[in-house]
């Protein structure tokens, strides 16, 4: 079983129940907002590991849940752990994350920017990835640039090929 | 990656958090080139376990990995 809460100290490991809930709402959430599922999965990896139970963060911003989404509603631990989390706070933290929410886009909104800069195939899903994390595309068009996490496109990208515990060669 | 139920993934420090620039409205649909239209496991390749650093734009000609290199949903 994933060792991936109590590592970072978040409170109780995923129950199996929990996973398959995770499983249920990717694949709900990618059928009605057309993200491709891998790219769900990958952010959610990218964001919380998939703990159920991770912190809601804010620096400036609020961003709870599995997505670490725009001031979403739903979260399992907004300072204190809730166990079991229900299923419908992480469909919907999976929904907040993927098709936004009143605060921010979700993936299905980045994955539009991205389309409207001209970026399609892969190069818009990183791309995408670079928006849902700092809120715009740099400039200069290179996805490590601009703000917060600078290797966030890499990692994206690496996560989409199979990377979950291999050391990151990425220096930004 | 959740055959079985399971998650085979261990630890490690959770990185990035996403920050809002503009207000949108929820339940967003992605609806050109980029929607994926259905939702099947067996969408990819095989897993590797393995960082390669890409910098630059994304795109192919800088060396980032087309789609057609991206493992399957139920590899992952």
């Amino acid at each position: 079983m994933p060792s991936v809460c109590g590592w970072n100290n978040w409170g109780a490991e995923d129950s199996s129940g929990e996973i398959q809930a995770i499983y249920n709402a990717i694949q709900s959430v990618a059928a009605t907002t057309k993200v491709d599922h891998r790219f769900i999965l990958a952010v959610m990896m990218q964001e919380s590991k998939g703990c159920v139970r991770v912190p809601t963060t804010a620096n400036g911003v609020r961003n709870p849940g599995l997505m670490q989404d725009h001031d979403g509603t739903h979260t399992c631990n907004e300072g204190t752990p809730q166990i079991p989390c229900p299923d419908d706070e992480i469909t919907g933290m999976i929904q907040d994350g993927a098709g936004g929410t009143a605060a921010g886009d979700g993936l299905a909104g980045t994955l539009n920017q991205a389309e409207g800069l001209q970026r399609t195939g892969a190069q818009g899903f990183y791309t995408a990835a670079r928006i849902y994390n700092s809120g715009s595309l740099d400039p200069s068009g290179d996805l490590g640039a601009g703000g917060s996490t600078h290797c966030y496109a890499s990692d994206v990208a690496n996560r989409l090929t199979g990377w979950t515990l291999a050391a990151s060669s990425c220096t930004l | 990656m959740f055959l079985q139920t399971t998650i085979a993934v261990m630890a490690l420090i959770a990185s990035g958090s996403a920050m809002p620039f503009m207000k949108r409205e929820a339940n967003q649909v992605v609806s050109g080139a980029l929607a994926t239209d259905s939702v099947t496991n067996s969408d990819g390749g095989a897993a590797t376990d393995a960082y390669t650093f890409y910098q630059g734009d994304g795109s192919t000609g800088a060396g980032w990995p087309d789609k057609s290199r991206w493992a399957s949903f139920d590899s992952l």
